[in-house]
């Protein structure tokens, strides 16, 4: 009768176990994750080229300090450029998705499902398959070859994101737009002070969302820059830095490179991290 | 304060479904309405429509007269108060309530002063610091109500607020909202699913379902007059019993038949007696409707018909005996079930047969197939057995001539025949044969319902006066209204009260490029003239307010006024550094406080765990020496490895909540402070502001003056031009023979209101009544033929054909015949129609 029973120390010793596999497999996966991080920095570190090995045999800063003294590639303008195309582009997106998600989820207009379909459809389309037009009306407006082209093509299309956002606005209850109505607050007033308010996760999500976007993308930036070294991003530009010629001097380098840009994203993300999931999940579950 | 009227509202969605149909209601002011129904019946809907959260498709609705269906909700003066209370999370109460009167710019102290005044009366003083989410939800529904009485509106809206409340604080919110109501002495329209609320609550009760009003009255009318089974139904608990059978009157008597049961029993027709008589054949499926204190059990000789008890169900005072009726072999029929309330529960037991009575005067019929009572409070018309010849009628024990429209109608026959005469066609006069005595005069909402008898006959009339019960009078009847029937078959029939016509709807510049009338013209121009000459006075008159004012402007001393607004400042400025000096005070207070506080807590709960703990180690040393049982050794070892795993979270865990309730407290307290330091800051700020515009005003009044003059003036000029837009508007309905008859302001504002552009594409029904033409003498107006003349005695009805894919006819009321025959002319007067749009079915006006 006894050994059917769970007894404590048994049953505690079932969790433990199934903790240490649990544990396990999560060490496991993170070091897979965590290499190529690990293998940069370390790259980064050291100086001189050696990608066989994990650890370099002697550290080295100079290759931060060349990054930004190299007078070979204009690294600072890469930066500067990408962080500019990621600000306005966050700032003007910001705008847009959360103006329209909250038009599509509070607005009733003519062909409201219509215009949400078509633009849920037209986000379906991979970017890369207008480029070619893209460039041929940048062309045409005389804007190929500069970061402001980048800045208009990321904003133009920056409403397809929306529709997060309007998951996060339709669980705000309409009945407080209608007693904000009631007590005299028109569309601008319920959107600024009543449901911002509330919607700060979905704010940071969006933002997040829109600048990491313009700071990683390569293709469209390679494409519109054109080879011109002063209008390239820092992803373009970085691949541009180890072609075959100088690969094994500048790859160290080139890491540091790797290094330098993924700082602000992941300042930003160990900032707003909270808010971060707030916002995916906000729209899943009605709070 | 306001009074309310809805007419003829409309809401179709997109895809068809009325949600609301034609509903017209008139709300007093300062009543207290309830709108009661199952869900999906348009009560929120409604609602929602007068709050302006939802479109109106058709119909008007008037606040205080003026109409308010384009009116934004902001502008209507209206609160309300919704059922998931919808306060904003992000704000204070003290936001949250004074958020409407921000938006409108009511000064801060106004703010204040009124928020304070709600928060007293609903209890909410120690609260207002606080956000809605630390709040539980009948504090929250308090909350909603201030901030809905504190803006003083015209009409409060309450859309089942106490729905989310569990039932004793929905009692008690109840029995709030009831004396809010007479304090404010505010219109109060609520909407419920809950009967006891509406009941308990409203002045009157509007029972809807499926988008139609199905009766509007008074708590106690809907419970004593039902207007249709629903209501019956709806209104009280447990629900009215309902027994299907059919009526027969023989002489005196009722004979009440239950089918499914197949038994009689019979009761005086004097207590049937405002039951429509054509229902009292034997024929027609009735439905009869008693509620259970109606129901009684009684002994077998005042035995009406038998019943098989059931159950019981015990109510403490009373109970309620649950059964069904008894066929003629003693069998209960299951159809037939009856409640019944007993109060001597003990003489009877479930399977008993017993007998019972209904209480005949308050017992309901209903027509089975419309649903409606058959009990009109106030009867239509009345009906009598009579004998006509080709010259004259034979009723009541009296002979009387037929006029002249009515002779050589009806063959000469023997026939007892159905006379039937609407109660609004009996008159009392001095001219009339028959001899009638008073027996009662029923007051019905300002209608008086006068209960005549003669020739051992109750009817009934209606009438605006009120005559002396027993008196004797003479009445007379009014023979165009009269019907008379053999058997099913119409002998004889009266001409309808309305006359039908088609018409669509024109703007003036399509009638004037069609029918370039002059008449038209000028009637455009003088309107036009008319409005403008209004509006120039009424600048005129502006001017000259103005000029006097600046005439009468007094000099004073700048001088004194800087100096006393430099005081102001100075003073306001102290105050406020004070004030921050204070409220920091406080503030540091708390905080050491609570910082002592929270280390005390903590040395509390490390010597409370560590005295467990200790005990704990003994209790188990001394258990295992004293115990050799294995398995309880092993139960207790368990229980002491349990207890030392989660020692350490246990203590924190205790310690946390501890400073938890801390927290709050001091969090509460600080933000209170802050919240209440801000308030009196803004309150002096405001105070300099103002004193600094009124300085500015003083520095030189005639700019400001002149200022002032020219925003009014700009103003009306606005209003001048808007003016004559609006008297430029003309509209027309095109009859048959393109004739255009003008519509009046008032019909066309409704028609484009409840239509939109849509009025020019729709056809409408015109109805009017027989004396609303006129005949022209200048041959101008619509042309039609006359057929024939009717003679009533004292009033001729012509019958004129006109054509219209087909002929159609029209009967005018006149005081002399026409020659048949002759073409003649007419007019209408258009304000006296009713309008309805035919394609929906919408009745417009």
């Amino acid at each position: 009768m006894s050994n059917t029973k769970t007894h404590y120390r048994s049953h505690k010793r079932a969790i433990l176990t199934r903790n240490i596999i649990i544990y396990i497999f999560l060490i496991v996966l993170s070091i897979v994750w965590l290499v190529p991080f690990f293998f940069l920095i370390m790259q980064s570190l050291s100086s001189i080229y050696n990608p066989m090995v994990f650890i370099p045999s002697s550290y080295t800063f100079q290759n931060y300090v060349n990054l930004f003294t190299d007078t070979t590639f204009p690294f600072w303008r890469w930066w500067i450029n990408t962080f500019v195309i990621a600000l306005v582009t966050t700032i003007f997106q910001t705008v847009f998705v959360l103006g329209s998600a909250y038009a599509f989820s509070r607005l009733r207009f003519k062909l409201r499902q219509a215009y949400m379909k078509l633009i849920l459809i037209i986000g379906m389309f991979p970017s890369f398959l207008s480029m070619i037009v893209i460039y041929f009306v940048l062309q045409l407006v005389g804007l190929e070859s500069n970061i402001y082209s980048l800045i208009i093509i990321n904003v133009a299309g920056s409403v397809c994101s929306y529709y997060i956002a309007k998951g996060f606005f339709d669980t705000i209850p309409r009945s407080l737009d209608e007693a904000a109505m009631i007590d005299g607050a028109n569309k601008n007033t319920i959107f600024f002070r009543v449901i911002m308010p509330l919607s700060k996760p979905i704010v940071i999500y969006t933002i997040l969302i829109s600048f990491t976007g313009p700071w990683g993308e390569f293709m469209m930036s390679s494409y519109i820059a054109g080879g011109n070294a002063l209008s390239m991003t820092v992803a373009v530009g970085l691949r541009q830095m180890i072609t075959q010629n100088n690969l094994t001097t500048l790859f160290p380098t080139f890491c540091a490179g790797g290094v330098v840009v993924a700082i602000p994203i992941m300042i930003l993300f160990f900032a707003l991290q909270k808010y971060y999931v707030e916002g995916i999940t906000g729209g899943a579950v009605k709070g | 304060m306001a009074s309310l009227k809805l007419e003829h509202i409309y809401k179709v969605y997109p895809n068809g479904t009325k949600a609301v149909n034609d509903v017209s209601l008139d709300i007093k002011n300062g009543e207290f309405i309830v709108f009661v129904g199952p869900s999906g019946c348009g009560k929120s809907t409604t609602l929602r429509m007068i709050a302006g959260l939802e479109e109106i498709t058709a119909g008007e609705l008037y606040i205080d007269s003026t109409i308010v269906n384009d009116v934004e909700p902001k502008d209507r003066d209206i609160a309300m108060v919704f059922q998931n209370y919808a306060l904003y999370p992000h704000m204070t109460v003290y936001e949250n309530m004074a958020f409407g009167l921000k938006l409108r710019h009511v000064p801060d102290d106004i703010i204040q002063e009124k928020v304070l005044w709600a928060a007293d009366i609903l209890g909410l003083k120690d609260y207002l610091d606080r956000k809605p989410r630390a709040m539980s939800g009948g504090q929250r529904q308090r909350v909603a109500l201030g901030r809905a009485i504190l803006r003083d509106p015209k009409v409060m809206l309450l859309d089942e607020p106490l729905s989310n409340l569990d039932a004793k604080l929905r009692t008690q919110m109840r029995a709030e909202i009831a004396k809010l109501h007479q304090r404010l002495k505010t219109t109060f329209i609520y909407v419920t699913h809950d009967q006891t609320e509406a009941m308990t609550l409203g002045n009157r009760v509007v029972v809807m379902k499926s988008g139609c009003i199905q009766q509007v009255d008074t708590p106690k009318n809907l419970y004593d007059y039902p207007s249709n089974i629903f209501v019956a139904g709806f209104i009280g608990t447990p629900q009215m019993n309902f027994l299907d059978c059919t009526l027969l009157k023989k002489d005196d008597e009722v004979v009440i038949h239950l089918k499914k049961a197949d038994v009689d029993f019979t009761v005086p027709y004097n207590s049937l007696i405002k039951v429509n008589p054509n229902y009292l054949d034997g024929n027609h499926d009735i439905v009869m409707g008693i509620r259970c204190e109606n129901v009684h059990l009684v002994k077998d000789e005042d035995k009406m018909l038998s019943m098989t008890i059931s159950h019981f169900e015990e109510l403490g005072s009373e109970s309620l005996a649950y059964g069904s009726i008894d066929d003629i072999n003693g069998n209960p029929i299951d159809e037939l079930s009856v409640i019944s309330k007993v109060f001597d529960r003990l003489n009877y037991q479930s399977g008993d047969h017993v007998a019972i009575a209904f209480d005949m005067d308050h017992t309901y019929f209903f027509d089975k197939k419309t649903e409606e009572t058959i009990i009109p409070r106030i009867p239509t018309y009345n009906s009598f057995d009579c004998k006509v010849t080709k010259d004259s009628i034979k009723v009541l024990g009296e002979t009387i001539p037929l006029p002249k429209a009515l002779i050589n109608k009806i063959e000469d026959n023997d026939k007892v025949l159905e006379l039937q005469i609407p109660s609004d066609a009996i008159t009392i006069s001095e001219a009339g044969v028959i001899k009638a005595e008073v027996v009662r005069n029923e007051v019905i909402n300002d209608v008086n319902l006068i209960h005549l008898k003669s020739d051992n006959r109750i009817y009934f009339m209606k009438s605006d006066k009120k005559y002396e019960e027993g008196s004797i009078v003479n009445i007379d009847i009014d023979f165009t209204k009269i019907k008379v029937l053999d058997g099913e078959k119409v002998v004889l029939e009266p001409i309808s009260s309305l006359d039908s016509m088609k018409a669509y709807f024109y703007n003036y510049q399509t009638v004037i490029s069609k029918d370039n009338n002059p008449e038209f013209v000028k009637f455009r121009e003088d309107k036009v003239k008319a409005a403008l000459d209004y509006m120039d006075a009424k600048i005129a008159l502006y001017k000259q307010d103005h000029e006097k004012e600046i005439a009468d402007i007094k000099q004073i001393s700048i001088a004194d006024a800087e100096a006393k607004f430099a005081e102001l400042c100075k003073n306001n400025d102290a105050l406020v550094e004070e004030k921050k000096k204070e409220t920091k005070e406080k503030i540091d207070a708390l905080t050491k406080k609570f910082k002592e506080d929270k280390k005390q807590a903590k040395i509390a709960n490390d010597k409370l765990f560590a005295e467990k703990k200790e005990q704990e180690n003994r209790e188990y040393k001394e258990f295992k020496a004293s115990n050799n049982d294995k398995e309880a050794l092993k139960r207790r070892s368990d229980e002491y490895h349990i207890f030392k795993d989660n020692f350490a979270t246990d203590r924190e865990n205790t310690l946390n909540l501890a400073i938890n309730s801390l927290t709050m407290d001091y969090e509460a307290q600080i933000s209170s402070l802050k919240a209440s330091l801000k308030r009196e800051i803004e309150v002096l700020n405001k105070e300099k502001k103002d004193a600094k515009e009124k300085l500015k005003e003083e520095r030189n009044p005639q700019a400001y003056l002149e200022k002032k003059y020219k925003k009014g003036l700009k103003a009306l000029e606005q209003q001048r031009e808007q003016a004559r837009k609006r008297a430029e508007l003309v509209f027309f309905f095109r009859f048959a023979q393109k004739k255009y008859i003008m519509a009046s302001d008032i019909i066309a504002n409704k028609l484009v209101q409840g239509l939109g552009t849509r009025v020019f594409t729709k056809e409408f029904r015109i109805d009017f009544p027989h004396d609303a033409y006129t005949i022209r003498l200048d041959n101008q107006g619509f042309k039609v033929r006359v057929v024939d003349n009717y003679d009533y005695g004292n009033t001729y009805f012509v019958k004129v054909a006109y054509e219209d894919n087909g002929e159609k006819y029209l009967y005018i009321r006149n005081q002399e015949p026409l020659e048949v025959n002759k073409e003649i002319s007419i007019d209408f007067d258009i304000t006296r129609c009713q309008v309805t749009e035919t394609g929906m079915n919408i009745r417009l006006y």
